[in-house]
C-alpha cells in the first residue's frame, strides 16, 4: 500500500511543480505583455501632446505664447444625408462646399474639416448638433505683440509628420527645448467607456516646453521698430535693419528688420522674407569699417592719432585703380583724427597699407570678421575672409575703408562693441534664461570671445568716434550734451561686377554714452532714396533711437 | 442543537451584510465615472475659460495696443525732455 502513497505524492508534487513553473512562466516570463494586454481592457492611451514653451521679453512678457484652437472632424460613416450636412458645415466653417462633400464621402472614419477654430466658433458649430462631427483641442501660438520682432522669433509651421516644428530666429534654433516631450497617459474606463479613474502615468508638469526668458526688452524693440518703420518711409527705402546690443554682456536688447512678415500667417508671405537679414545677408559695410581698421592700426603703435596721412592730398593709385575720397576732397597732411572725422577713403588707404596684410587678417579675425559671431539664432552665415595669397594690393587698400569684403550686420555690431566695451569681444546673445516645465530657471552666463585691441585703444578710438560724431558730416543730427561715438556709411552696391553710384546701403553704427556705454546700435537703410548718404539718413534715425534710449536708460546729458 | 443554530446564523447574517455592503460600494463606485467626467468637463472649462481671459489679458497689455488707444485719446510723443541733475564730476580742475 506504501507505494501506492507515494506514487499519489510524487504524481501531486509533479502537479504542483508543473505549476509553479506555469505561474513562473507568466508571471516574471510573461508579464509586460500580459500587463499590456490587462492595461487595453480596463483602459485605453492618450497622445498627450506638450504645449509649446513660452517666448517671454526681459519683463518676462509672452510675445509668442499658446491659445486653445480646435480642429473640426468628422466620421463620414455617422452622417448620412451628406449633401445637406456639407452646405451646413461648409456655411459654419466658411469653407468650400465642394471640399467638405468630397471629405464627408470618403470611406474613412476620421476625415479633417478645417483647424484653428477659436472657443466661439467651436461653440456655434456644437450647437448645430450635427452628428458625427467632433472637435479636437489643439494650441496654435498666439502673438499679443503681433508682427513685433517677426524675425528674431521665426514661427512655427509643420514637420513631416504634421506636428509642430519651429523654423528660422529662436522658434527654430531651440525648437527641440520649446517643443518638450510628448507624453502617452492611461484613462482607465468602466465596461461603457465611462473614465473611473483620473489618468493614470500623466505628469503633466512634464508635458510643456520650456520657456525662453529673451535678452530682449520689450520697450527697446518697440522703440527701434517704430522710429525705423517712419525712417524707411521717410527716407524712401527699400528696407531697413537695426540692432541693438549691450557691449558689456552682449545682451541683445533690439533686432529689427523690415520688410518683415507676421509670424501667425507666415504663409501668406513669400519665402524669401522669412531669413532674418541681421544674421543671415551679407553686405558691403563701407564706412563704418573704418574704425575696426583705424584701432588695429592703433593698437599694433604703427599710427598715433597725430600721425600725418601722406597720401591725402589727392587720389591714390593702387595697382592701376584710382582710389577717391567719397566727395572728391581732399586734405593734406590729415591725421587720423580727421581720417575718420572726413571719413578719408585715401587716408584709409595710408593706415591698411601700414597695417599690412598680415596684422590685417590677424586683427579682422580677432574682431570676428569672416565667422560667424555664434549668436543663438537660426539661420547665421559668414563669409570667411580670403587667404593671405589672394590678398592683391588693392584688395587691402579697399578693404580698408570697407569695400571688397562682406560681413553680417551682426558681425559687424559685435566687432564694434569691442571698442566699446574696453576692448573685450562679447558673444552675442538673444535668450537670457530657460525655465524648465518645473519653473526651474537657467541663466545663460555672458561669454568672452576674445580682446582684439587694448584698453587703452579702445579708449583712443572711442574718443576719436565722439569726434567724428561732435564734427563730422552727421553732426546736424547729433544728439546735444551727450557723448556718442559712431560713425556714419555709405556702401555703394556691386551690380554686375561693377558699384551703382546711384544705389547705396546707408548705415551709422555708435555707442553711447561713450564713457560707459549702455548700448552699441547699427542701424542700416537699404537704398535710400532721398539722399544716398547714410548722414542723412541712418543717421537720423539712429540718434532718434539714441534720444529715447538715453531717456529710457535715466541718462542725464553729460555736456 | 442550539449551538449550530447561532453559528447559522451568524453565518447567514454576515452573508446578508457583506452583499450589502459590496452592492454599496459597487454603486458608488460605478456614479464615480459620471461624477468624475462631470468634474474633468468642469475643469477644462474653467481652463479654457482661463486661456481665453489670459489672451485678451496679454492683448490689451501689449505694447502695440497701449500706443494706439493712447494716440487715440490724444497723447503725443513728447521731443523735449529736461533733467533736474547733472552728475556731479568726478574730480574738479583747481
Amino acid at each position: 500500500m506504501i507505494w501506492r502513497y507515494r506514487a499519489i505524492l510524487l504524481i501531486l508534487i509533479g502537479i504542483f511543480c508543473l505549476i509553479i513553473v506555469r505561474l513562473f512562466y507568466w508571471q516574471v516570463v510573461k508579464t509586460s505583455e500580459l500587463s499590456l494586454l490587462g492595461q487595453s481592457q480596463y483602459g485605453r492611451a492618450i497622445k498627450v501632446l506638450p504645449q509649446r514653451g513660452e517666448i517671454k521679453t526681459s519683463d518676462s512678457f509672452p510675445i509668442a505664447t499658446n491659445k486653445i484652437s480646435y480642429l473640426v472632424f468628422a466620421n463620414p460613416k455617422e452622417i448620412k444625408d451628406k449633401e445637406k450636412n456639407s452646405l451646413i458645415l461648409s456655411h459654419a466653417l466658411d469653407v468650400d462646399r465642394a471640399s467638405v462633400s468630397a471629405k464627408l464621402s470618403l470611406d474613412k472614419f476620421w476625415v479633417p474639416l478645417k483647424s484653428g477654430i477659436d472657443t466661439l466658433e467651436k461653440e456655434k458649430i456644437s450647437k448645430l448638433n450635427l452628428p458625427g462631427v467632433g472637435f479636437e483641442k489643439q494650441f496654435l501660438r498666439f502673438y499679443p505683440e503681433a508682427s513685433m520682432a517677426a524675425h528674431l522669433l521665426g514661427f512655427v509651421g509643420k514637420d513631416e509628420a504634421g506636428g509642430d516644428k519651429g523654423y528660422f530666429g529662436i522658434e527654430g534654433y531651440y525648437d527641440r527645448l520649446l517643443r518638450g516631450k510628448e507624453q502617452t497617459a492611461i484613462q482607465i474606463h468602466d465596461a461603457l467607456g465611462r473614465p473611473i479613474l483620473s489618468r493614470a502615468n500623466e505628469n503633466s508638469k512634464e508635458t510643456r516646453g520650456s520657456n525662453l526668458i529673451l535678452n530682449i526688452n520689450r520697450s527697446i524693440q518697440y522703440i527701434a521698430e517704430e522710429k525705423l518703420k517712419k525712417g524707411i518711409e521717410r527716407y524712401g527705402a527699400s528696407g531697413g535693419l537695426v540692432g541693438i546690443m549691450d557691449p558689456k554682456t552682449g545682451n541683445i536688447l533690439a533686432l529689427s528688420s523690415f520688410p518683415s512678415f507676421s509670424p501667425s500667417d507666415f504663409q501668406d508671405y513669400t519665402p524669401n522674407l522669412y531669413k532674418n537679414p541681421y544674421v543671415s545677408n551679407l553686405y558691403e559695410p563701407g564706412s563704418t569699417f573704418k574704425p575696426l581698421v583705424m584701432s588695429s592700426a592703433l593698437d599694433s603703435k604703427l599710427v598715433t592719432p597725430q600721425t600725418k596721412c601722406s597720401i591725402c592730398s589727392g587720389p591714390v593709385s593702387v595697382s592701376g585703380f584710382d582710389i577717391r575720397t567719397w566727395n572728391n576732397k581732399y586734405y593734406k597732411d590729415n591725421n587720423m583724427v580727421g581720417v575718420i572725422q572726413h571719413s578719408d577713403n585715401v587716408g584709409m588707404v595710408f593706415v591698411a597699407q601700414k597695417l599690412g596684410v598680415d596684422r590685417m587678417i590677424n586683427y579682422l579675425s580677432a574682431f570676428g570678421i569672416g565667422e560667424t559671431t555664434g549668436i543663438d539664432l537660426q539661420g547665421e552665415v559668414s563669409q570667411s575672409l580670403a587667404p593671405k595669397e589672394l590678398w592683391y594690393p588693392v584688395d587691402l587698400a579697399t578693404k580698408g575703408f570697407g569695400q571688397g569684403i562682406s560681413i553680417t550686420p551682426i558681425e559687424l555690431l559685435s566687432a564694434t562693441s569691442a571698442i566699446a566695451n574696453k576692448g573685450v569681444r562679447m558673444e552675442p546673445h538673444v535668450v537670457g534664461a530657460v525655465e524648465d516645465p518645473n519653473g526651474k530657471i537657467s541663466r545663460i552666463p555672458p561669454k568672452i570671445l576674445g580682446k582684439p585691441i587694448s584698453e587703452e585703444t579702445a579708449k583712443v578710438m572711442t574718443e576719436i568716434l565722439v569726434n567724428a560724431v561732435n564734427k563730422g558730416e552727421a553732426s546736424w543730427t547729433r544728439l546735444k550734451g551727450y557723448r556718442v561715438a559712431g560713425k556714419t556709411g555709405t556702401a555703394s552696391i556691386p551690380v554686375k561686377g561693377h558699384y551703382d553710384p546711384n544705389q547705396t546701403i546707408a548705415s551709422f553704427i555708435g555707442f553711447a554714452p561713450s564713457d560707459n556705454p549702455k548700448f552699441v546700435m547699427l542701424v542700416i537703410l537699404d537704398r535710400p532714396t532721398t539722399s544716398i548718404y547714410g548722414a542723412e539718413t541712418a543717421a537720423p534715425i539712429f540718434f532718434d533711437i539714441a534720444r529715447n534710449l538715453l531717456l529710457y536708460f535715466g541718462v542725464s546729458p553729460s555736456e | 442543537m442550539k449551538k449550530p443554530t447561532f453559528i447559522i446564523f451568524i453565518i447567514l447574517f454576515l452573508i446578508v451584510a457583506l452583499s450589502l455592503a459590496r452592492v454599496v460600494v459597487s454603486n458608488n463606485l460605478s456614479i464615480t465615472g459620471v461624477t468624475l467626467l462631470k468634474l474633468e468637463n468642469q475643469l477644462n472649462s474653467y481652463k479654457i475659460e482661463n486661456s481665453n481671459l489670459r489672451e485678451k489679458l496679454l492683448s490689451v497689455t501689449s505694447l502695440s495696443y497701449i500706443s494706439s488707444e493712447s494716440s487715440q485719446l490724444g497723447f503725443v510723443e513728447s521731443k523735449n525732455s529736461f533733467t533736474l541733475t547733472k552728475p556731479l564730476p568726478l574730480a574738479i580742475k583747481q
